[in-house]
């Protein structure tokens, strides 16, 4: 950690009564650089089974949408209107605010030329951001690859789930999965402290030997020396009192997380957080609408928290699923599998509104929406405008930028 | 570096079941190979043991909660003389991946697990029909909403992506059609209780349909005689089952002889299964601890070659924190394997499991391990009396388990006996093997199998 880091944030958190000189330059840093921080930190938000966007964020003026979702439509009265054609579903109340403070932005269109109508080979194809064929590495993963020198921190990137996305597959680099704290460390007989202790040291000793040659072994060994690595600094900010209520699900508890790292300090840039269950061919309503308040209560209170201490500029959050869903409601009050689905980008520097053009829903493909944004545009973006990073380098070819950071 | 000396009876007990203790494995060395795989090729000539283990716990397990099947059929795992069965079934769990998290019915879960270990070794085309008309499965691939007039394609996408014939062998028309061949499918359920398979005439579609060049009034039936007889879903399972059993990378030559026997013996499963245990590249090196073991498979098998007394029932929350929830998959697709069972969580979630697995003693709390590993006789015939040989014989019995120089110092170091194992006060040598076993179990070799 940077010691401009510690006094930049930690001091102001801590309520340490000090200003030095590195805070004031930092501070200056800031002012004379508004669109990207020195320490970005970048969560990506996947949904997983494909979110329903046109539940989502709502055409609430075109009378296509009404007759295309006879039961599962929202009834323009229940609709949070954002524009006045569009609004979000009621679900997503606690965003709306955000929205309307600028801090909120979203693509209402990404997607992808031919979409991949299958739940694992779609999301593949977001992970890796390669639509053509399968490669082994995520593009996150490829511009930790890209890191150079790459970074000594073995928390710089972190998965907040027990297993790793494709997404974060690398060549180079080591990424902790930490779903959260509770058993994430090296248990031993509480009869034998100093045993325990003995074992503790062997065991973190054992992986750094070369080990025997057989496939993943090695691979394997790697990762019982990341998680002894991690696990006492991540332990360390178990004290972590947040500044607002976190709901009780598991993906406000996993952003919860993700807060006490970064106010933290622990150096971590990169976080992933997924929430599941948007797969709704039956009877979709209720479902998607707990879905989508999961989603934004977490998000603010997430936003709120990381804003409450002072890191909001710091932060871009990206959300997607692998799909969207059916214009058409299926006859089991849901939806089937589609194409183009709205992106949100949530930060303190985001440029909040609309990015990129809305679907038509009378210009269809084979009954879904045609993406107007590729979805490897978004990343391009937060490659080179958050990330600082070479997108053409890393995503194989150059895209146009979207400009919400 | 040198190769590593091939165990072929430890090999075949693992992939083929979950391990066995020493002494099974002594008299499979003294049986020989051959006679050892025909003995587990042979499951059927005996009842299985689990019946007897299961009913001395049958007051013990909630079988209304889905912890409480979970541990039911880990206790069968853990104590059955049917090995390769419940290898198999747990093959077609995560192929046919339900999730108990949507169905909500631990009866209904526990039936299709039982339709699985009934038929798994049967004809593949009527595992596949059974599978489509499951009461669990219709309910958690929507087809008992799949309506004619309204069809829903959940059920025949992934019929045809995951179940037989795999991506990029059909059409988006192929899915539409068929899932017009399984509307009236249906499943009645009350609160969360699911009912049996019925068909419901009048929500079916009794028109025209194409699938994959077949036209007529086709019917669910008829989708999976198409299905199950395809070249494409001959591969697809051969493939699998060869990933399953053998090794992770094989080539289109080392699965179209064995794919062209499933269509030979008319998609039964048991020929194809006997092909593969037999086949040269099982015994390979490239298959020797080729494989990243499950969750289940890492902690069945400690728990089956360990010799103690160790309480099944808290199982099921330490899998959770490896990695693996029995009958709740994360998604249609089931669990991937290899690589993506390890990460630094569930890694932790691996040596905290052997953790509690080597502190348990007689006497714990209901949170303890059961009395733990019986040291009398994991110890008998261990002829040791340096730490380093210990740490040998303890790796031979565990697995056998490689053990690099490296990490047998280490282990040494640990134990601190410079002057021989005779200088350790009993307490101390109780604690040290112990605590070695902890080691051994969490190092990244024994990861492997």
């Amino acid at each position: 950690m940077k010691r401009r880091d510690f006094l930049g944030r930690g001091a102001a958190l801590f309520g340490v009564g000090f200003v030095g000189p590195e805070l004031l330059t930092a501070m200056a840093q800031v002012s004379t650089n508004p669109t990207r921080p020195a320490d970005p930190v970048l969560v990506m938000v996947q949904l997983n089974g494909g979110n329903d966007g046109l539940n989502t964020v709502i055409p609430y003026a075109d009378p296509v949408y009404y007759a295309s979702r006879p039961v599962l439509a929202i009834p323009k009265d229940r609709v949070l209107p954002v524009s006045a054609t569009h609004g979000f579903h009621p679900g997503l109340e606690k965003l709306k605010p955000l929205f309307e403070s600028g801090n909120l932005g979203l693509i209402p269109g990404a997607g992808y030329p031919n979409a991949n109508r299958s739940h694992f080979r779609s999301m593949e194809i977001w992970q890796t951001a390669n639509p053509d064929r399968i490669v082994a590495d995520g593009w996150l993963g490829r511009y930790l690859d890209s890191m150079t020198p790459p970074s000594a921190n073995p928390l710089y990137t972190m998965n907040v789930a027990q297993a790793l996305p494709k997404t974060l597959n690398c060549e180079h680099c080591s990424v902790p999965s930490v779903p959260n704290l509770t058993t994430y460390n090296y248990a031993t007989d509480p009869r034998q402290p100093q045993d325990g202790k003995l074992l503790l040291q062997a065991f973190s000793k054992i992986n750094s030997h070369v080990p025997v040659d057989r496939p993943y072994v090695g691979l394997i060994q790697k990762g019982l020396d990341d998680a002894y690595r991690t696990m006492d600094r991540l332990q360390a900010t178990k004290g972590y009192q947040p500044s607002v209520a976190y709901p009780t699900t598991p993906f406000a508890q996993a952003l919860q997380l993700v807060a006490q790292v970064i106010v933290n300090d622990l150096g971590t840039r990169i976080f992933y957080v997924q929430l599941s269950g948007f797969d709704t061919h039956a009877n979709q309503a209720q479902e998607h609408a707990d879905l989508l308040a999961d989603l934004g209560n977490g998000l603010s209170a997430f936003f709120t928290d990381v804003k409450n201490a002072g890191r909001a500029d710091d932060l871009l959050v990206v959300t997607f699923s692998e799909f969207g869903r059916r214009v058409h409601e299926n006859g089991s009050r849901g939806t089937d599998h589609g194409q183009a689905g709205p992106m949100f980008v949530l930060g303190g520097r985001v440029r909040g509104g609309f990015h990129g053009a809305l679907p038509n829903l009378t210009d269809l493909d084979n009954g879904d929406l045609k993406y107007t944004v590729d979805f490897r545009s978004v990343y391009a973006t937060v490659l080179q405008n958050w990330l600082a990073a070479d997108p053409a380098a890393i995503l194989g070819s150059p895209f146009p930028l979207v400009e919400f950071v | 570096m040198a190769q590593t000396p091939i165990d072929p009876i430890a090999h075949l007990y693992r992939r083929a079941g979950f391990g066995v203790p020493p002494a099974e494995l002594d008299e499979g060395r003294r049986l020989g190979y051959a006679a050892t795989l025909e003995k587990i090729l042979r499951f059927d000539a005996a009842p299985d043991a689990a019946e007897t283990a299961l009913a001395a716990y049958q007051s013990q397990l909630d079988l209304t909660r889905p912890n409480g099947i979970q541990a039911w059929w880990l206790i069968r795992m853990l104590t059955t003389s049917r090995p390769l069965v419940e290898k198999t079934t747990l093959f077609w769990h995560g192929h046919f991946a339900t999730a108990i998290s949507k169905v909500k019915d631990p009866a209904a879960m526990r039936e299709q697990n039982n339709l699985f270990r009934a038929k798994g070794m049967g004809r593949f085309r009527d595992l596949l029909l059974a599978v489509s008309q499951d009461p669990a499965m219709l309910f958690w691939l929507d087809s008992n909403t799949n309506r004619k007039g309204q069809p829903n394609e959940n059920y025949a996408r992934e019929l045809m992506e995951l179940f037989t014939m795999g991506i990029g062998h059909y059409t988006e028309t192929d899915v539409k059609e068929a899932a017009r061949a399984f509307t009236g499918w249906f499943v009645s359920r009350q609160a969360r209780q699911l009912g049996q398979f019925f068909f419901n005439d009048n929500q079916h579609d009794h028109g025209a349909k194409t699938v994959l060049g077949h036209t007529g009034d086709l019917n669910g039936t008829d989708i999976v005689d198409i299905l199950a007889y395809k070249p494409e879903t001959a591969r697809f399972i051969s493939r699998k089952l060869w990933v399953w059993f053998i090794h992770d990378h094989p080539s289109d030559a080392d699965i179209e002889p064995l794919a062209q026997l499933y269509l030979a013996n008319d998609t039964q499963i048991r020929p194809l299964v006997e092909a593969i245990l037999r086949h040269p590249a099982f015994l390979s090196d490239e298959a020797y601890l080729a494989l990243v073991k499950s969750p289940v498979e890492f902690a069945v098998g400690t728990l089956r070659v360990l010799p103690g007394s160790f309480n099944p029932l808290l199982l099921p929350g330490a899998l959770r924190q490896m990695g693996q929830e029995l009958f709740n998959p994360p998604n249609v697709k089931g669990w991937d394997g290899g690589m993506d069972w390890i990460s630094t969580t569930t890694l932790l979630g691996r040596v905290n499991f052997a953790n509690a697995v080597t502190s348990a003693r007689p006497g714990g709390n209901r949170n303890s391990f059961g009395d733990g590993i019986n040291l009398a006789v994991l110890l008998r015939g261990i002829t040791a009396t340096t730490a380093e040989a210990l740490v040998d014989q303890l790796a031979a019995r565990l697995g056998p388990v490689p053990i690099n120089d490296g990490s047998r110092a280490e282990m040494a170091a640990y134990v601190g006996a410079p002057g021989g194992l005779s200088t350790l006060a009993p307490a101390q040598l109780d604690t040290k093997v112990r605590g070695l076993v902890h080691l051994i179990l969490g190092t990244a070799e024994y990861q492997v199998g």
